[in-house]
């Protein structure tokens, strides 16, 4: 996948995302969590598939069971719970939203794969370089902030102090180690200050040049999931989304949802099973 | 050409009632390298930061400087300034955003910014690091970024602020190469402040020796060393053979000069003291940072016993930081023993204080006397014990300081005594003379005798070897997670062969023992030595 422009790879993420959040097509919501998983078994491997198919199918059978349990719509009765019906629709309901939600979760995850926050910075950079600055500048600030109140806390506790384990002191070491990260931090920021001057920081416009160029397929496939998209939005409006209540009842352009929310998330499936073939059956052997 | 100069330069910080600088007068031609000296706080930083107008302190300045014949003024695109703590110049999250971030903001083509950088981290070597995030880089990864983040706009003159105080001497070693590199082949002006003579004074044109603010040497390295005030940061050879004419520099010098003289064969091995009572006993510890990651503590023995000042050398990043961590109570093995004075940690009765790498992590009050006297209420003891560890330091006049407002030196000793405070009974030192100029580590040294005297046990983590075998009792390497051959210091220095001190690798197959200047000055005279 890393063979497209990372726009294009966050066209595909982004619109299996879309589906998944906007439409509410039960058959969708299944088909976006194989995709996910497809590329996330892809890219981790088996064990990493594994988990992931278990913590979805966990989220959407525990929402199978909860829903019931606070909507009471729905006219096929199972049983009831504290004199309020337990209902099928609302089961599947239920069931639509673990999908839809583990889809999503899924999908945030392998779109992490497909897209390094480096390549992210990059196309933001493109459209606003000092964002891209403020962003790279507090994705380092951060690490270094929590690195200077662990550093800070031992100390602390290296000299004798805030031993007592008790909420107040707890509470009293985190306010003491607060304060001196605060210190700390703008002691730092005249020192970045210093070194954005000396680097001459301000003098000119600032130049993004992390760039990389938009070819023909990639801006095909980023179209093509455009196009995508928006036919998922339209089908949904005009009734390709489930209808549970009062009873189960499939879209009328549900199939349709389903094949343009697979279709939207196969170049990524693809382009990473071809990867991980080449690497098994070609590239080893030179 | 004179690439720099400054004449009748002085200077005084807006707040302070000294001068920092008074008439100093510097001067570097183009393609020189000058290296500025001087204890912690007599003034370098502060010229280093004149000479690049954008960062320049703020306070009054009069005299002149002059940049390639030109007043200097901001932007000054010529001057490249490397700072001395890497991490505090970092904007970046990545190498790759460090590298950038000068050429990105000089107004260039994204296509001439991705040459000078492509450019820069072939020449230095930066390829596998480039994808990197800095807070995952070690001190001299660190440290190289830094500089290749100021040369990657091609400068003509480069400042380098104490480049090898936060290196191990091996590290030390690749980053001084790189530096002479930069001087000699790419013709730029470097001008570098240090303590450390080891790396670069024999290499030199000038040596600029600062005193109070004020120059009170400018000589060649040969001339400036011989010098009585510069001696103590001489390189150990010029120490060693301090009345030899020439004076050598170098270890290879050294070594020629003994080759060449009479010279005893041995000296006598310094007695090793005898230590009974053990304080502290770690049996096969071992610590990882994540289950199933690699083993920082790799299975470590370590034995420290009451009154024994123990050093535990070892190169950055190897874990020698972790262990003392762990030894503190402030991580926690996930296997093997260890026990405070005969007793689990929790149980034990003797205390354990550490003092960390980073001195100024210590202190959370504005004034060195507020802190004290807030620690003292938090652990509740009577606060006018502040003043009496002031005095025991002979530090009363930094009472009512900032304590970022020190020099290296005073912030470290103002460290210990905030430690001490707590009085423990082992104390664990964390590279206590990083960043210390020669007279500020001995007098470290001597604290931490002083301490050993009154019964209290040390362990101290350093890469600085000249102050383990000086000072430490006994010594051991840490490498791969373990304690490698931990004896007393006499016999650790006598039979280390690469890893040793410059008198040790000047003395090596020559003098047997010695591995002190004070050794090779005994052989080399044939007089005697007193530790």
């Amino acid at each position: 996948m890393k063979a497209f422009h990372p726009l294009a790879r966050l066209a595909v993420t982004a619109a299996v995302l879309v589906i998944l959040m906007f439409c509410r097509s039960v058959t969708a919501a299944a088909v976006g969590l194989v995709t996910g998983l497809c590329c996330i078994g892809l890219t981790d491997g088996r064990k990493s598939l594994l988990k992931w198919l278990g913590a979805s199918l966990l989220t959407a059978f525990a929402m199978a069971v909860i829903d019931p349990l606070v909507s009471h719509r729905g006219m096929t009765v199972l049983l009831f719970v504290n004199g309020r019906a337990y209902t099928l629709e609302s089961m599947l309901y239920g069931l639509e939203l673990g999908l839809s939600l583990g889809g999503v979760t899924v999908w945030l995850t392998a779109g992490r794969r497909l897209i390094s926050e480096r390549e992210m910075l990059c196309m933001m950079g493109r459209l606003s370089p000092k964002l891209a600055l403020t962003v790279s500048m507090t994705l380092g600030f951060i690490p270094r902030l929590a690195e200077t109140q662990r550093r800070i806390r031992d100390a602390q506790r290296g000299a004798g102090l805030f031993a007592d384990n008790s909420p107040t002191g707890r509470m009293g070491e985190a306010m003491a180690v607060f304060t001196a990260c605060a210190a700390r931090a703008a002691e730092n920021a005249a020192g970045a200050a210093r070194s954005m001057n000396a680097r001459g920081f301000g003098r000119h416009r600032l130049t993004y040049s992390d760039r990389r160029k938009l070819r023909r397929a990639d801006i095909i496939l980023t179209a093509a999931e455009v196009l995508l998209t928006a036919a998922s939005l339209v089908f949904a409006a005009l009734g390709g989304a489930t209808e549970f209540y009062p009873a189960l009842k499939f879209g009328r352009y549900e199939p349709a949802l389903a094949v343009i929310c697979g279709a939207a998330g196969l170049p990524a499936v693809i382009s990473l099973a071809k990867e991980v073939i080449e690497w098994k059956l070609y590239l080893p052997k030179g | 050409m004179e690439a720099v100069s400054a004449k009748g330069l002085s200077f005084r910080h807006n707040t302070a009632k000294k001068p920092a600088l008074e008439g100093v007068r510097l001067s570097a031609a183009a393609g020189e390298l000058v290296m500025l000296m001087g204890s912690s706080g007599s003034g370098k930083t502060t010229l280093l930061r004149l000479l690049k107008p954008e960062i320049a302190p703020l306070g009054e300045v009069s005299g002149e400087i002059r940049i390639f014949g030109e007043k200097a003024a901001a932007p000054q695109p010529k001057v490249g300034y490397v700072p001395q703590h890497p991490e505090e110049g970092f904007v970046s999250d990545t190498v790759r955003g460090e590298i950038m971030f000068a050429p990105e903001n000089a107004g260039l083509s994204p296509e001439e910014v991705r040459r000078l950088t492509a450019e820069t981290v072939s020449r230095f070597g930066l390829g596998k690091l480039l994808s990197r995030k800095l807070d995952g880089l070690s001190g001299g990864e660190k440290q190289l970024v830094s500089l290749c983040a100021a040369m990657v706009v091609q400068p003509d003159i480069l400042l380098l602020d104490e480049p090898f105080s936060r290196l191990d001497p091996v590290a030390a070693e690749n980053m001084a190469a790189l530096i002479l590199r930069v001087n000699r082949e790419l013709g730029v002006t470097v001008i570098v402040a240090e303590h450390s003579a080891e790396q670069l004074f024999a290499e030199c044109d000038r040596v600029v020796f600062l005193e109070n603010g004020r120059v009170t040497a400018d000589l060649p390295p040969r001339k400036a060393a011989a010098l009585p005030a510069v001696m103590a940061y001489a390189p150990a050879a010029a120490r060693a053979f301090a009345n030899a004419e020439p004076l050598p520099l170098t270890v290879r010098e050294g070594r020629e000069m003994l080759a060449h003289s009479e010279h005893l064969v041995e000296v006598p091995l310094p007695k090793s003291k005898v230590f009974t009572e053990k304080v502290l006993e770690a049996d096969g510890l071992r610590f990882a940072f994540t289950r199933g990651g690699e083993d920082i503590l790799d299975g470590t023995d370590i034995v420290l016993h009451k009154g024994e000042f123990l050093a535990l050398a070892g190169a950055n990043g190897s874990g020698k930081t972790t262990l003392l961590r762990v030894l503190a109570g402030l991580a926690r093995p996930y296997a093997g023993k260890l026990m405070i004075g005969g007793k689990p940690p929790k149980k034990a009765a003797l205390r354990v204080g550490m003092l960390p790498q980073e001195a100024a992590d210590l202190f959370l009050q504005p004034t060195v006397l507020e802190d004290y006297r807030y620690a003292l209420k938090a652990m509740g003891k009577p606060e006018n014990m502040a003043e009496e560890m002031l005095a025991r330091l002979g530090a009363e006049h930094l009472g009512n300081m900032h304590p970022y407002d020190l020099s290296g030196g005073e912030l470290q000793l103002c460290a210990l005594g905030r430690v001490l405070l707590c009085k423990p009974d082992i104390l664990l030192a964390d590279e206590p003379t990083k960043g210390l100029d020669p007279i500020s580590a001995s007098r470290m040294g001597h604290l931490l005798k002083e301490l050993c005297a009154e019964g209290k046990a040390v362990l101290a983590v350093t890469h600085d070897l000249e102050f383990a075998a000086f000072h430490a009792d006994s010594c051991a390497i840490f490498c791969g997670g373990r304690a490698e051959s931990l004896m007393p210091s006499p016999h650790f220095f006598a039979r280390a062969g690469f890893y040793s001190t410059a008198a040790g690798r000047i003395s090596r197959g020559m003098v047997k023992n010695a591995y002190l200047t004070e050794h090779l000055q005994a052989a080399f005279g044939g007089g005697t030595y007193d530790r």
